[in-house]
């Protein structure tokens, strides 16, 4: 008996032989069945139970999810040309879950403290640049405070950089306001907050 | 206007070094810039640096944890300090899962949304200049891109690069060589490690002595070494390091507490609005 597809197998009660009365249901295929009957599916026999549950039906019904898994939609899904994808698809699962668990818990779930890191940038840097780099602005520092007398001690200045005028926010005004005997200028990418000297 | 006034400083005052412009002009993002040009602006004037997102508690003079700094009796135990910073991260004994989490790098770190430099021309600040120029050079000389020839800047290598992990490093490493091997900040550091981040080497048995975060860590009053502590006393300039209540609250975690809390003196914002989503990445 063929339902709009390939034939889903003899629908009939293995021991009476009768047919079996078979409403299509959606995606669904409801066999219209006694308890006890026996179904003969592509070779498969499937003994129907109804369990416990009564119905206000005179008739029973068994739901057989094996009708949804036809024969062409197995074959749709394992088809030839869908293989690759499949084989895809099982390998990064693997990987991804092979990589989640490479770390064993125990170290995982490690809380012995670490007062100590290290930067990958600390791996190999280059100390004869950062030194030379380091030299000179030393001298350029003992240039300008020569130049500019003093004991290296800052004025009272507050520094904020802002994008625009508009980047500067009430959280910028409320610091200067907290500050209010300092004196300020704005200007849009540097702004300083200057402090008048007590 | 907007790049105008930070270009003239950067290519002109600061002209006498030009790897530093060369650095600043290669940068292709806002945040970059903005983390050098901070560092720059203390170190040549001093002063206070604070991000646009950070609202004040306190005056700054009113802080309680800067009193070492602003109030005459106690300035006078630490009369040279250069550089102030603050505790932003403090979990040493964070888990991997737990920085998986929270997507940290690294388990502790000063913050660098605030710092204050008493002082003009901080050695601790010279060094986290040359270590910013230092790392870009790095990225830009040998993680190219192979089809654009520009250095890939990931959220990791910003904060590695300008960012709160070449503060953390930077500091660390500079107290722990102008610092004799006698100071109570290597003695505390070597205490706490005892041989957990592989002081000792394996091949011949000595231990580096140097200063870890362990003297930091859950700091309940600010921590300050003066500049005559060092063993060049040019060479270190002092540091104040300010517990995390003081400019750290409002997160949850390293005993941050609320805004409102009695120790708060500066509040940030964390949004890290720098961190942009893949849309804005693409449309800017």
């Amino acid at each position: 008996m063929q339902i709009g597809g390939p034939t889903l197998g003899r629908l009939k009660n293995a021991k009476t032989a009768k047919p079996l009365s078979l409403v299509r249901n959606g995606l669904a295929l409801a066999i219209l069945t006694s308890a006890g009957d026996e179904l003969n599916l592509n070779k498969a026999t499937v003994i129907v139970d109804h369990g416990s549950a009564s119905s206000s039906l005179s008739s029973r019904w068994f739901c057989l999810p094996i009708a949804m898994f036809s024969k062409r939609l197995i074959h749709g899904l394992f088809a030839p040309r869908r293989l690759s994808l499949w084989l895809v698809t099982v390998c990064t699962l693997f990987l991804f879950y092979r990589l989640n668990i490479h770390t064993p818990q125990s170290v995982y779930d490690d809380t012995t403290p670490r007062f100590l890191y290290r930067s990958h940038f600390r791996d190999d840097p280059d100390f004869a640049y950062e030194r030379n780099l380091s030299i000179a602005l030393q001298g350029f520092e003992q240039t300008v405070l020569a130049q500019d007398g003093g004991d290296g001690v800052a004025e009272d200045q507050i520094w904020q950089i802002a994008k625009d005028a508009d980047h500067r926010g009430p959280d910028s005004i409320s610091l200067e306001q907290a500050n209010s005997e300092w004196k300020y200028s704005v200007s849009l990418l540097v702004f300083r907050l200057v402090l008048s000297l007590s | 206007m907007t790049d105008e006034q930070a270009m003239e400083f950067v290519t002109k005052v600061l002209s006498a070094v030009p790897d530093i412009a060369d650095a600043y002009l290669s940068y292709p993002y806002y945040v970059l810039r903005t983390d050098l040009l901070r560092y720059l602006l203390i170190w040549y004037y001093g002063g206070f640096y604070a991000d646009m997102d950070v609202f004040p508690a306190k005056s700054i003079k009113s802080c309680p944890d800067l009193r070492p700094i602003f109030v005459k009796e106690e300035a006078q135990k630490h009369p040279k300090i250069s550089l102030v910073v603050g505790v932003e991260l403090d979990e040493p004994y964070a888990s991997p899962r737990i920085m998986r989490m929270w997507k940290w790098t690294r388990r502790y770190g000063f913050m660098q949304y605030a710092m204050y430099a008493p002082r003009r021309f901080s050695p601790l600040l010279r060094e986290i200049i040359v270590r910013a120029i230092a790392h870009t050079k790095q990225l830009n000389d040998h993680h190219s891109n192979i089809f654009t020839g520009r250095p890939r800047y990931s959220e990791d290598t910003i904060l590695g690069v300008t960012g709160p992990d070449v503060v953390s490093d930077a500091i660390l490493d500079v107290l722990s060589t102008t610092l004799p091997s006698t100071h109570d900040l290597v003695h505390k550091s070597m205490e706490k490690d005892a041989g957990i981040d592989g002081l000792t080497s394996e091949m011949t048995g000595d231990t580096e002595k140097r200063v870890t975060w362990a003297p930091f860590h859950r700091l309940r009053q600010s921590l300050c070494v003066d500049a005559s502590e060092a063993t060049d006393e040019t060479s270190m300039g002092g540091l104040c390091v300010l517990p995390v209540n003081a400019w750290g609250n409002g997160q949850r975690h390293s005993g941050s507490q609320s805004f409102d809390n009695p120790y708060a003196c500066l509040n940030h914002r964390f949004g890290g609005s720098w961190k942009k989503g893949l849309w804005q990445k693409i449309v800017g």
